[in-house]
């Protein structure tokens, strides 16, 4: 059983996140997250993840039509409405691998796909719930826990709202 | 954490008012000891037997440079630029350095 004492909140400017994200091929800029990963069949791409915040989810938009090939140019984005099932698994694995790595469960994060307006989009949800009831399992630090409240992402920031948890 | 005001170019850490007395209570104040609080004014009430100290609140905006060490994250450097106490809870104004 946990007692809730508050929240604090966590800002992150633009220039300390890429900080933070340059060891991961990952950028935040305009708001936006973009990833750079490679095919199996040597293609590097740089993806764009656009993310909007709901009320129990963190999700991330990818238009296809922002997909960029190293060498190919827009042309990864014209063949990235086909390449999707190729990205789309990269992308499960990368994800796997850092969650697998932290024991988070795999439900955290699910993959999707969807038409925003007349761009087709390959949808990354972050799902609160599973990923909350994963840090209650973590020890406590200094008798004290954390949960995510709340995230989202503005032109320059990331900002998280973190509840502390009292372990009792 | 509604109302939270960021300037450009800067990461913050805000702690809310409930948060900040609840921290106080568990790892500051000792029966019979030191008693330290926020009010909802937004002073710091600092009370040690029948001494009492109250700090306005206040804004520091000063430099400070300070070094972490974690075995997983290795050695970086965090600027504090400000630091700022009130009704609202306590303010933490930083940015990373590389």
């Amino acid at each position: 059983m946990s007692k809730r004492l508050g929240q604090f909140g966590v800002t992150l400017h633009e220039r300390d996140l890429n900080g933070l994200l340059a060891a991961h091929e990952a950028a935040f800029k305009g708001g936006c997250f973009q990833l750079r990963t490679k095919l199996p069949m040597g293609l590097g791409v740089t993806l764009v993840a656009v993310p909007r915040s709901t009320p129990d989810s963190l999700v991330f938009s990818i238009p296809f039509d922002q997909i960029r090939g190293d060498k190919t140019g827009g042309m990864a984005a014209m063949l990235a409405g086909g390449l999707w099932g190729v990205i789309r698994p990269v992308i499960e694995k990368r994800l796997k691998k850092e969650l697998n790595s932290r024991h988070i469960p795999e439900e955290t994060v699910s993959l999707g796909q969807a038409a925003e307006g007349k761009v087709k989009v390959g949808l990354v949800t972050l799902h609160l719930k599973p990923l909350n009831a994963w840090l209650l399992r973590q020890p406590a630090v200094a008798g004290l826990k954390i949960q995510l409240d709340a995230v989202w992402a503005t032109e320059d920031q990331l900002q998280l709202v973190l509840g502390v948890l009292q372990d009792r | 954490m509604s109302g939270s005001t960021s300037s450009a170019g800067t990461s913050k850490i805000e702690l809310d008012s409930k948060l900040l007395n609840s921290l106080l209570s568990i790892f500051v104040n000792k029966p019979g000891g030191l008693q330290v609080h926020l009010s909802e004014q937004g002073n710091l009430q600092v009370q040690q037997g029948d001494l009492q100290v109250g700090v306005d609140p206040f804004l520091i905006s000063q430099a400070l440079k300070v070094h972490l060490r974690n075995g997983s994250l290795g050695p970086f450097t965090v600027q504090l630029n400000q630091l700022q106490m009130g009704s609202q809870g306590l303010t933490l104004s930083l940015q990373l350095l590389t």
